[in-house]
């Protein structure tokens, strides 16, 4: 036993296994690794390695191909005696999404490589200090004991990467071609047009108008719209808990009714409630002899309506957010608070506002944020109309997110859509990270 | 460096995932360039004379709009399966969003082999490549159906479509709220609504879905306005502002007098007219069917005279099947689509659902239904303007919905007739 481990160190003296296991996987995965006897994850290495070369000769090529010229055969009809037929091209949509999958593996393999080496290394430093490698059952139970974490998160790593990042990109990249419905594949090939796009945009009048028009609205909105349900929802929420009501519990359900109900089911019905001619609202206006007020008929109204809709469905949740926390803060507070002889509205303003908002927050940069793309209020109340003529394909009460559908699923303009969509991408993003780097636990993950 | 050890775990996950995906695409419909011959050779060249055969083992999946057609379709597939003994998959696809699946699912191998679309959509399908051609056939359907059908389901000169239907929009009147009023001229329909509204109490003489821009195309045509020159082919002869689609405009202003309402509120037409509180409804020939089970008798005006103009003249396209170009089966799919359009087939289709054949028969042709709503439509039809089908009239119809609203709203006319023909001018130029 002692015998042996001198001559381990011996042998340690003597052999570089640093080196060799380095240079050995340089020239492929796996091979350090079988230097350092760790034969199981060498072959599966070796396997990578094959993969990668696969990948590299086979694949490559044509990936890079199909990204750089988004195809070279249109696809065509030829007439064979009597009958056409067809004859298949490239698909550029295709080509886009196979490249960037190929490319992406790509990566990914040589992002392994530098792994492995890397291992092959740290392995042969550890056998010239004279410790015995692990064996395959060692490695997998460390990974399983010390390493689960990694093991968890790979697989909804794996759906970030296919259903998040992919589609992103890809939707980048569209932004620069010319994919519109008078340009479909597979009849035609897509170019890239580089910035085109984002220079009509910003260049041709109508698209610049309509732009900056539906952006400033999207802000007006999101404020409006979160500002008023959680206001809204503070103060029944106060009046609520207020001391001396009674059936808290049946005030607080009936409250909560509006959020109970499918948000399909209250817009269409504040639909028809909000029409101008038959709707119940206008009737009632009407027998008190005021006169009609075109809910969602004119620009302005239409707006208004949109907000208090909004209200509608929105102010429950934060009510009963706000009925929690208001349970939580102590009571002595507000004892002591009486004993001063401090008025109500002073309770509320130095007491219950700032706890609320300590808690409230983040919560309301991120309902902010959800209201930027607040899609379905929009589409299924007012569908964005009144429609404005000085518009390219938006009405007035169009936010950015039902402008790109209108874009894309009604007028076949991707490549714009495209556009709108980055833009979104990039707001949004903004925010959410700017959120998350304000949360506790990121900053105490820094430290 | 165990941390490392986990990355590299962890990327090996990754990366087999990867594999699996690209294999996946790898084998999907896609075609390498250097493999892209011809992907369809069918077994049995059809020479000049060939009888078409279909495909050995061929069997269809045929996307159309079930909810009215499915006392036809049941009728028709049966016939079809006895005489050809090939199996149909019937899916319930509407024509207006056969493109838009198609486009995805067809390159994917799960769509259609046959396929309804209406006018507008057929250059589109064209431009992307996704129907081929009518072309064994493509006498026997000119001769069959209507000159306006066929050239429906053309594009460029190249005959795609098998059409099986005519449609247009037509004034339904509640035969017991219109007794006899004379309703000869739209001056005529303007008076007999003014006494017959009441406006608190929600009856009105005469209703139309008046924002959306193909039902008030009529008015602009019955004085001579049209979208597109040259019998709605020319795209650089835009016709929404000549003096005959204003004038029309100036008569359409007009009717807010008897229909007193903002355009989004007129979402209840439909209601108040099962309901019996609309004397006069402007609405499509789809609707025949369900006209025809109302509890009030109901007939139809053929479109009246304009004051000082010709009968107002409302659009009138068609729907066609058309074959996949991603079919596997190309010759079934021909053979189907022409064998569920035949002139008899489309008698029968509007026995069983009242669809307005597309053929070109009489209204007392044998077998056709012989009420009122049939007939109606039939003489309508006669006197209809084609449907814009070049692919610039998606741009059409968001120009001219944005000039309906404001003209409705009181605006001038010709500003805003000029304003949309702008509009789709510009659309067009700016198209890539």
């Amino acid at each position: 036993m002692v015998q042996q481990l001198i001559m381990d160190q011996n042998l340690s003296k003597t052999k570089p296994y640093r080196k060799i296991a380095v240079v050995l996987s340089v020239i492929a995965m796996g091979l350090g690794q079988l230097y350092n006897r760790q034969y199981v994850k060498g072959i599966i290495l070796l396997a990578f390695h094959a993969i990668g070369l696969y990948t590299f000769i086979f694949r490559l090529p044509h990936a890079v191909w199909g990204l750089v010229t988004l195809g070279e055969t249109k696809t065509q009809l030829k007439k064979v005696g009597r009958l056409y037929q067809q004859i298949l091209g490239d698909h550029s949509v295709y080509l886009m999404i196979q490249g960037l999958i190929t490319v992406c593996a790509a990566f990914v393999l040589i992002y392994i490589y530098t792994m492995s080496i890397k291992d092959a290394y740290q392995v042969g430093k550890r056998r010239e200090r004279g410790e015995q490698p692990h064996n395959f059952l060692q490695t997998a139970r460390f990974i399983a004991t010390y390493r689960f974490p990694y093991l968890i998160l790979a697989i909804p790593l794996v759906g970030v990467f296919f259903f998040t990042i992919m589609p992103i990109i890809f939707m980048i990249l569209l932004a620069f071609t010319n994919y519109t419905s008078n340009n479909m594949p597979p009849a035609h090939l897509l170019d890239w047009v580089g910035f085109d796009v984002f220079k009509d945009i910003f260049t041709i009048k109508q698209w610049s108008h309509t732009f900056y028009g539906v952006l400033l609205w999207t802000f007006i909105w999101a404020i409006l719209a979160t500002v008023t349900g959680f206001f809204g929802g503070f103060a029944i929420a106060l009046l609520v808990q207020q001391k001396g009501i009674r059936f808290k519990k049946v005030w607080r359900t009936l409250l909560i009714m509006p959020y109970a109900i499918p948000m399909f089911v209250s817009m269409l019905i504040l639909q028809n409630m909000f029409n101008g001619h038959f709707g119940p609202l206008n009737q009632y206006l009407g027998l008190i002899g005021i006169d009609s007020i075109p809910w969602l008929s004119d620009p302005t109204w239409a707006k208004v309506t949109l907000v208090l809709a909004n209200f509608w469905v929105s102010f429950p949740a934060s009510m009963l957010l706000i009925i929690g926390i208001l349970s939580t803060i102590p009571t002595d507070m507000y004892e002591a608070a009486d004993i001063d002889g401090a008025t109500a509205f002073q309770k509320t303003r130095l007491i219950t506002f700032p706890s609320v908002m300590y808690s409230m927050a983040p919560l309301l940069v991120m309902s902010f944020v959800g209201n930027i793309n607040n899609f379905t209020i929009v589409y299924l109340l007012t569908n964005g109309n009144p429609v404005n003529g000085d518009y390219q394909f938006a009405g007035d009460t169009d936010l950015l997110i039902t402008w790109l559908y209108k874009l894309s699923f009604e007028q076949g303009q991707y490549n714009f859509a495209s556009v709108i969509g980055i833009f979104i991408f990039i707001i949004l993003s903004g925010f959410a990270i700017w959120n998350v780097r304000r949360t506790k636990a990121f900053k105490e993950d820094l430290q | 460096m165990k941390k490392k050890l986990g990355l590299v775990m962890l990327s090996t996950t990754i990366m087999l995932s990867l594999a699996a995906c690209g294999d996946k695409t790898e084998t999907g419909a896609t075609n390498q360039p250097s493999n892209a011959t011809n992907s369809q050779t069918n077994t049995n060249e059809t020479g000049a004379n060939d009888e078409l055969k279909p495909e050995p083992g061929a069997e269809l999946r045929f996307w159309t709009f079930t909810t009215d057609l499915k006392p036809f379709t049941d009728y028709a597939l049966k016939e079809f399966e006895q005489k050809y003994n090939i199996k149909v998959i019937v899916e319930d696809v509407g024509y207006w969003d056969s493109v838009g699946r198609i486009t995805t699912d067809g390159p994917a191998g799960v769509g259609a082999d046959v396929f309804g679309l209406q006018t507008p959509d057929v250059a589109k399908a064209v431009k992307a490549g996704l129907i081929l051609p009518n072309d064994y056939y493509e006498e026997e359907t000119k001769k069959v159906n209507k000159p306006d059908a066929v050239a429906a389901a053309s594009y460029d000169g190249i005959l795609y479509g098998y059409p099986w239907n005519v449609y247009t929009f037509g004034l339904y009147y509640n035969k017991e709220l219109v007794k006899d009023a004379k309703l000869e001229t739209w001056d005529d329909i303007i008076a007999f609504s003014k006494q017959f509204n009441d406006v608190k109490n929600n009856k009105f003489g005469f209703m139309m879905d008046a924002g959306n821009s193909p039902f008030d195309v009529a008015f602009m045509t019955g004085y001579g306005g049209y979208i597109f020159g040259d019998n709605e082919t020319n795209v650089n002869d835009i016709g929404v502002n000549n003096e005959g689609s204003v004038k029309g405009m100036k008569f359409f202003q007009s009717l807010k007098e008897i229909l007193p309402l903002e355009l989004s509120d007129l979402g209840v037409r439909g209601g108040l007219w099962e309901q019996g509180k609309l004397a006069i409804n402007m609405d499509g020939s789809w609707s025949i069917g369900a006209n025809s089970k109302l509890p009030f008798e109901v007939g139809v005006l053929p479109m009246p005279k304009l004051p000082g103009g010709d009968n107002a003249k409302p659009l009138a396209g068609s729907t066609g099947y058309y074959v996949s170009s991603y079919s596997k089966y190309p010759n079934a799919a021909k053979i189907f689509a022409n064998f569920i359009t035949s002139k008899e087939m489309q008698i029968k289709n509007n026995e069983l659902t009242g669809a307005l054949p597309a053929a070109a028969v009489s209204e007392s042709e044998p077998g056709l239904r012989t009420d009122d709503l049939t007939k109606g439509y039939m003489k309508q039809i006669a006197s209809s303007h084609i449907f814009p089908g070049v692919p610039e009239t998606s741009f059409v119809w968001d120009a001219l919905n944005s000039a309906i609203a404001e003209i409705w709203k009181g605006a001038d006319p010709k500003t805003e007739m000029d304003k949309a023909a702008e509009r789709i001018k510009s659309s067009i130029a700016n198209q890539k």
